[in-house]
């Protein structure tokens, strides 16, 4: 469905470097980089021992929002939350298998949270409707988040065939993902267009003039 | 009747009220009536208006409640915490919040369609309960359009209409479900909006393709009137015009679309009207029948005077003058009998003026005929004795031809001046023109008339003229000459008058006499004709003797008219008459015809006796009587000069050329010819010879006296030797006498005619007398 409607195209650098450096870029269809989107590469034979990254994703509530709005996390990370406002957070998920909502206040941390499975983590805060988060879990070490060129960079992955994959919750496809298989033997530079232009991400801003908070 | 009753001037008055009163009422009444009754549509268009703003404002209110309540249920972390957990604790969530705002409907969709939880409310002993809805696990339809609008949409379910409002479930800005409440649309939510807006609400859901609704839900009506769908699809295409509707689309399910239905009947606000009107009608009465007393008191007000006026002109009218006309009313009606008086005045002077010109000449200043009648009436009354004296000035209408009619007057003036001043006891008239009467109580006519005489005779002076005033004077004396009518005395002066003017007398007393050729002419003139027709007329004869051999030798034929009433009318009488009324040559001919008939029977007897026929200057006039004699001679064989045509000088002398022509024609046909009443006429010897007579007739006034007349006995033997002398022979008539016949046999005269001899005698006698008679005649034999 995906190849019959858009136009993907892989193209091949010719380097001499050694193997297995993959660099892909992310662009849309007017050709323009686009930055923040998570990409990861699923390898298809999953006898790999997936080595599980040790250090915790941070996500900081600051300006009453969640920083980054976008993150990536490998399956069985934790995720450590830290209030930097002087207001208390109401942190919650509400979908999937990954529900937790717990109440931070101002200047603590919580590092109760471990996503233990793979998917798409919303989150929200009960106190402050505007607020919106979102974690990509994922069952694979290799995965990134395109920088301010577009680029993303994987090193060292093993030769073998992947699911390279595409995300972001503004991406409007299905599951808001784009997936292509791919076989890697050599270093490889990927440009992939996605097929849809990424939605405006939601300001994570009151809407209303509480203005009177800023006396507290 | 209607009609003089229209006539009427208060009818009038009063009917031009009462129509205008009528008509202002009428459209008072009318105007009143359609005031009310666009107020009453205004009105009831307002309601509707209001009614649909209520009905709006309340409809939007339901969907705002709904959308509102969905945004903040959808909010709610503990409905959040429990859609991704167990259906039983989720679905108690949303029926808790679907009860804290009475929905009637609670959904909730996950974000891939599926209806994950559906509560509907039922009632169930007159109390509300909660069941699981029958789509409950099945695909949501048409989430976009619930999902992209934040207002509430209209949906189907289980065959009833919900408005629902759909809000997004949200973790963080992941939508992570759907959930949703609903109000039904139903006959509570009809009747609880009707209630608010005072109309009848109707839902309507229809495919605008198909003519009948899907379904459509009813308020209970407010006039209890239940509607039927048919009825309620006409009022809502409009086509229903007792109704005044509004009607709105409130949204679409499917390809159907919801309309709401406001309407009310104006038979309410038709039937308030007509309560009023009632009420109207009742004024409306009151008022025409104020108006009719009111409207018949202006117009009797108002013809009152004229009805007085009217009654006193009447009375005018009848020639009483004696009364002015006094009216109390308006100033136009007292100027209008002030007129009437003026007129009234003038006319009583013009009549005084007529009256007098009526009774008076104008330019004597006397009493005239008119006058005179009334006065004979009045003495007559009076039993007195008196004569009527009726003068007539002679020749004034020469002194108008010759002098002028201003000399006339003057004439007639000075006349009328000197009458006036004969005899003050007289009463003087004058009938007009130079016709004067005076009425006397002297009975000595003569001196009366001697005395007239010495106070009229008098010369005229004109400009150095000297007139002499002639006059003659019919007199009748009452009561002699009275008869029934007492004008007829002026008749009879008037006849005196004629015969003395005739006369050339000074003055006349009446006779009998002279009625006959006055009054029975006229009779007679009607009657000559059938006389003539009917033979009442006769001839006479009258022998003439041949004085050499003293023999009956002519006769003259002498017409007679017999009348059935006035007896033997003498041919002086009628003759006259004859020539007047241009009957002259039918009795000319009738006289020829019977006198030649007469003639022929003699000479079949032998009677050798020539014959002498009158005819007359009609006659002359041209040839058709002289061949009508002409030809009777011819075709009766009669010898020339056998017929004697006697014609007078006159009738010669009116044309005497002609009289020439038509003798000399005669003449030449046989005919002798002889001048009647020779010596009356104007006619000279020198004009006789002329003509070609044969023989003269002297005039009897010559013969009848002769021997007592020595003048007249030097006129006839000098006419005698003068015929003679110029080859004519001579006639004598009138002889009344032996002596005057051996006169005139001694001195030559041919023919002798008269009393003497014999009257004119009828035929019948004439053959008798013949053989009585001393003298012989022509018979041979004898």
């Amino acid at each position: 469905m995906i190849n019959k409607f858009f136009l993907i195209n892989f193209l091949f650098f010719n380097t001499q470097a050694f193997a297995n450096n993959i660099t892909i870029k992310v662009m849309d269809s007017k050709q323009s980089k686009v930055e923040g989107v998570i990409v990861y590469l699923t390898p298809e034979n999953n006898t790999l021992n997936h080595a599980l990254t040790k250090h915790p994703l941070i996500i900081f509530q600051k300006n009453k929002k969640f920083t980054p709005y976008i993150a990536v996390l490998q399956k069985g990370q934790e995720i450590n939350f830290k209030n930097q406002d002087d207001v208390t957070h109401h942190i919650y998920s509400a979908s999937g298998e990954n529900r937790f909502d717990f109440k931070i206040k101002a200047g603590e941390q919580n590092k109760s949270t471990v996503i233990t499975t793979s998917g798409e983590v919303a989150m929200g805060c009960n106190i402050h409707d505007w607020m919106s988060g979102y974690v990509l879990a994922v069952d694979t070490p290799y995965f990134d988040q395109t920088n301010s060129q577009g680029l993303s960079i994987f090193k060292h992955i093993p030769p073998g065939s992947y699911k390279l994959t595409i995300w972001h919750p503004q991406l409007e496809t299905q599951k808001n993902e784009f997936t292509k298989k791919v076989e890697i033997h050599n270093n490889y530079h990927f440009k992939v267009i996605l097929p849809k232009p990424l939605l405006p991400i939601p300001a994570q801003q009151n809407q209303d003039e509480f203005d009177f908070l800023e006396g507290y | 009747m209607a009609i003089p009753f229209m006539k009427s001037l208060q009818s009038r008055i009063f009917i031009l009220f009462i129509s205008l009163l009528l008509c202002v009422q009428m459209m008072s009444f009318f105007s009143t009536y359609q005031a009310k009754q666009k107020s009453e549509t205004v009105q009831l268009n307002n309601k509707i208006e209001t009614a649909k703003q209520v009905f709006e404002t309340q409809f939007d209110n339901r969907n705002y409640y709904l959308s509102a309540f969905a945004e903040t249920a959808a909010k709610d972390y503990g409905l959040k915490t429990v859609f991704s957990e167990d259906r039983k604790s989720f679905l108690l969530a949303l029926n808790n919040h679907r009860k804290r705002i009475s929905a009637d409907l609670a959904i909730a969709i996950k974000p891939d369609g599926e209806i994950s939880g559906q509560l509907i409310t039922y009632m169930k002993n007159k109390q509300i309960k909660v069941k699981i809805g029958p789509e409950q696990g099945q695909q949501f339809s048409n989430l976009e359009l619930f999902t992209q609008t934040q207002t509430a949409e209209l949906y189907y379910l289980d065959s009833k209409i919900y408005q629902l409002s759909l809000a997004p479930l949200k973790s963080g800005s992941r939508v992570i479900g759907w959930i949703g409440f609903g109000y039904i649309i139903n006959q509570d939510l009809a009747n609880k909006l009707a209630k608010l807006t005072g109309v009848n609400v109707s839902f309507l859901l229809k495919d605008p393709d198909l003519p009948t609704s899907k379904k459509i839900i009813n308020s209970n009506s407010i006039n209890k009137i239940t509607y039927e769908s048919k009825f309620i699809h006409a009022i809502n295409s409009g086509k229903n015009d007792n109704y005044i509707i509004s009607h709105f689309k409130l949204g679409e399910i499917d390809k159907t679309s919801l309309t709401a239905l406001l309407f009310q009947s104006k038979v309410s606000v038709l039937k308030k009207i007509h309560d009023d009107w009632q009420q109207f009608l009742i004024i409306f009465m009151l008022e025409i029948i104020l108006s009719l007393f009111g409207a018949y008191l202006i117009s009797a007000s108002i013809t009152r005077p004229i009805k007085q006026l009217i009654h006193q002109i009447k009375y005018i009218g009848l020639g009483k003058y004696d009364q002015d006309i006094t009216i109390n009313a308006s100033q136009e009606l007292t100027q209008l009998a002030n007129e009437f008086n003026q007129m009234k005045d003038a006319v009583v002077a013009r009549e005084q003026l007529i009256r007098h010109q009526a009774y008076h000449d104008s330019i004597t200043n006397l009493p005239n005929r008119n006058y005179l009648v009334e006065r004979l009436s009045k003495l007559q009354n009076k039993q007195q004795n008196f004569i009527i004296l009726q003068l007539n000035i002679r020749r004034i209408k020469e002194i108008n031809d010759t002098l002028g009619h201003q000399v006339g007057d003057k004439v007639i003036v000075e006349f009328s001046n000197r009458l006036k001043l004969f005899d003050c006891n007289d009463e003087l008239f004058h009938l007009g023109a130079d016709e004067f009467v005076l009425i006397s109580q002297k009975q000595d006519i003569k001196k009366t008339i001697s005395q007239l005489s010495i106070s009229l005779d008098s010369l005229f002076n004109h400009e150095n003229l000297n007139l002499h005033l002639q006059y003659s004077i019919g007199i009748a004396k009452y009561p002699e000459h009275n008869s029934e009518n007492i004008a007829d005395l002026l008749k009879k002066t008037d006849i005196a008058l004629q015969y003395a003017k005739k006369h050339n007398r000074i003055y006349q007393i009446y006779d009998r006499q002279f009625d006959f050729n006055t009054l029975e002419r006229l009779h007679l003139i009607n009657s000559l004709k059938t006389a003539i027709e009917q033979s009442q007329l006769v001839l006479h004869y009258q022998p003439k003797v041949s004085l050499a051999s003293m023999k009956i030798s002519h006769v003259e034929a002498l017409v007679r008219w017999e009348h059935p009433i006035n007896g033997l009318i003498p041919p002086d009488s009628f003759i006259s008459i004859a020539e007047q009324t241009g009957q002259m040559d039918a009795l000319t001919r009738w006289v020829t015809k019977e006198a030649i008939r007469q003639y022929l029977a003699w000479q079949k007897r032998n009677i050798n006796i020539k014959i002498a026929i009158n005819i007359s200057a009609e006659n002359l006039k041209d040839k058709s009587y002289s061949d009508y004699v002409i030809a009777l001679k011819n075709d009766n064989n009669i010898a020339d000069n056998e017929i004697t045509l006697e014609v007078t000088e006159d009738a010669v002398l009116s044309d005497p050329a002609k009289a020439t022509e038509i003798l000399t024609y005669l003449k030449s046909h046989g005919f002798k010819l002889s001048i009647d009443d020779y010596g009356t006429g104007y006619s000279s010897l020198a004009q006789l010879k002329q003509l070609p007579v044969q023989e003269l007739k002297i005039d009897k006034s010559f013969v009848q006296h002769l021997m007592q007349n020595t003048d007249d006995q030097i006129i006839v033997r000098s006419t005698i030797e003068l015929a003679h002398n110029m080859g004519l022979s001579v006639v004598a008539e009138g002889i009344e006498d032996e002596r005057t016949l051996l006169w005139l046999k001694e001195h030559h005269c041919e023919l002798a005619q008269g009393y003497f001899i014999s009257r004119p005698i009828p035929a019948k006698l004439f053959q008798t007398w013949l053989k009585e008679c001393t003298y012989t005649t022509a018979k041979e034999g004898k």
